[in-house]
């Protein structure tokens, strides 16, 4: 990865200079020179393994809310529904069809969260979450 | 009982465990980490301190919330501004009052809509109840003039100096030949009392037509701002044409250039102009970048606690998907060293925070924090 855009890196610069040298020339060549080596290393996020988890809030809250809900849902000053609450959670689960409970419809429609929604990223996460709801949302 | 145990025992978690290291990276011997504050959001174009506690930022698409360092929670501000979302216009930057403990003001730059199909850039102020989550009555303490049907070339970040006057640049809106017309807003930096009046010693207050609001002029797309306490500098960025992307040292009443003269070229390939690069009574910037790396703010990083940034001028790129740093010493050939590389994001904003450390912002809706340090 960092080698190929090394390597774009060189060639770009490489047709640039060859582009200002013949039109100005210049007394020094004032194009990008890196400094030194620098590596970079992402690191892993623990991926959860969701199989092995029992269906219940805490390993929701846990596994799906914290990661990626936190920022927005945790708190006492939140958005509503408060999803560090299991009581505050369950408004959000409609008991008698748990399928259409707006906490599922929320991350299915790809409306939460806003600007980055689950669905489109975190299939195992949202999987887990419908499950959890469909067995009835157990503490 | 248990219930209060139990949320006791998440708020000692959460404080330790929403900040999630997502890279670490080597110079030399240094090694730092760079840690995900928050995720989710739109493009946070303004990123701004309100204590050493709290953040607070905007999102192009109009919200502005804060962020809670102690708790990782973001909190969406009530009573927002009206902004005009669209091309490269919406809500931008973010700016806290110096005296902010006194007065709770808040500015922002952002898009306006002032006809049918014309907008422009404004600068707006209100107070903020921190507790409240809310802002009280928006008060535009600018609207640059004239308008366009264009939506890109805004500018605009804004700042503070030492004496309390505000400074920020407006894009020259696509319309290259304006920002050497001293009877425009468009293509000048701009400076102002902090309630949006006119110092009388603005370099064109005597100049027949000029507009009494300028400071400087001849600039492109100024996205990068940046007032070094240090050395009482302001030093402008702005995205160039191809090749062309500045940095400046901005001073009063002084011409930087564009469009007559440039180091860059059109992106489709011909030359601004006549070509120029050089002209007597137009300012040389300090840097120009070959390749562009599209510049969308500017820092000059004064701490100690990051070795690899002391010293240095700081900008997040959008194009080219980095963190630039380069020296200020020497800074027309000085090298650089590019990092964030491997987030594959457009890096927005980047300041100082009150704690010394780095917090960089980006078009995918995250706050990044770099510190010093491994795992
Ligand atoms: C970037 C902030 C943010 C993140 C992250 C986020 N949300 Fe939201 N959420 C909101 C906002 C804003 C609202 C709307 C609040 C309002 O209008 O009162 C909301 C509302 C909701 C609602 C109520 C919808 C309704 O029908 O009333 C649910 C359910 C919800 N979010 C679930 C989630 C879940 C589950 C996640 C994580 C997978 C998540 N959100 C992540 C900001 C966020």
């Amino acid at each position: 990865m960092l080698y190929l855009r090394l390597t774009v890196l060189i060639a770009l610069v490489a047709a640039c200079s060859r582009a200002i040298i013949s039109e100005r020339e210049p007394a020094q060549s004032l194009e990008y020179r890196s400094c030194q080596v620098i590596k970079e290393e992402m690191i892993e996020v623990r991926t959860v393994d969701y199989e092995s988890l029992e269906k219940n809030f805490q390993n929701v809250k846990d596994n799906v809310f914290k990661n990626h809900c936190a920022s927005c849902h945790f708190g006492p000053d939140a958005y509503l529904p408060h999803l560090d609450d299991y009581a505050a959670t369950l408004e959000y689960v409609n008991l008698n069809s748990l399928s259409t409970s707006r906490l599922l419809l929320s991350v299915e429609k790809g409306t939460m969260p806003p600007s980055s929604p689950l669905m489109s990223r975190e299939k195992e996460a949202v999987a887990f979450l419908r499950a959890w709801v469909l067995e009835g949302a157990q503490r | 009982m248990k219930n209060l145990f139990f949320l006791g025992l998440t708020l000692v978690f959460s404080f330790a465990a929403y900040a999630q290291p997502v890279m670490q990276f080597k110079a030399g011997n240094d090694s730092y980490v760079v840690e995900k504050l928050t995720d989710g959001h739109g493009i946070i174009w303004g990123v701004e301190f309100i204590n050493n506690d709290l953040i607070i930022f905007t999102e192009k698409n109009g919200r502005i919330q804060t962020l809670d360092l102690k708790t990782g929670q973001a909190r969406l501000l009530k009573n927002l501004p009206q902004v005009y979302d669209a091309g490269q216009g919406g809500l931008l930057d973010v700016a806290v009052h110096p005296e902010f403990a006194q007065n709770n003001f808040v500015y922002v730059t952002y898009a306006k809509r002032l006809s049918a199909g014309k907008h422009t850039t404004a600068v707006a102020r209100a107070r903020l109840d921190v507790n409240e989550g809310s802002f009280d009555k928006w008060e535009d303490i600018f609207v640059a003039r004239p308008a366009f049907s264009t939506s890109h070339h805004y500018g605009s970040r804004i700042v503070f100096d030492k004496d309390g006057y505000v400074y920020f640049g407006v894009g020259d809106r696509g319309q290259q030949d304006l920002a050497q017309n001293l009877n425009v807003h468009n293509g000048k930096m701009i400076r102002l009392f902090d309630d949006g009046r006119i110092p009388q010693d603005n370099p064109f207050i005597g100049t027949p037509e000029a507009l009494p609001e300028i400071w400087s002029y001849g600039h492109r797309n100024p996205q990068g701002l940046f007032y070094d306490k240090k050395t009482g500098n302001l030093y402008e960025q702005e995205h160039g044409p191809k090749g062309g992307d500045e940095i400046n040292l901005v001073e009063k009443g002084k011409n930087y250039g564009w469009p007559v003269i440039t180091y860059g070229r059109e992106y489709s390939g011909g030359q601004v102009g006549r070509g120029e690069t050089t002209r007597s009574g137009m300012e040389q910037p300090l840097k120009y970048f070959v390749p562009s790396i599209a510049p969308s703010s500017l820092l000059v990083y004064r701490g100690t606690k990051l070795k690899l940034f002391t010293d240095k001028f700081v900008s997040g790129a959008l194009a080219l998907q980095h963190l630039n740093l380069v020296a200020l010493k020497d800074v027309a050939t000085a090298c650089e060293d590019r990092l964030l590389i491997g987030l594959n994001e457009r890096i927005r904003d980047v300041k100082q925070g009150l704690d010394g450390l780095v917090y960089v912002s980006s078009d995918d809706g995250r706050i990044y924090r770099i510190r010093a340090g491994s795992l």
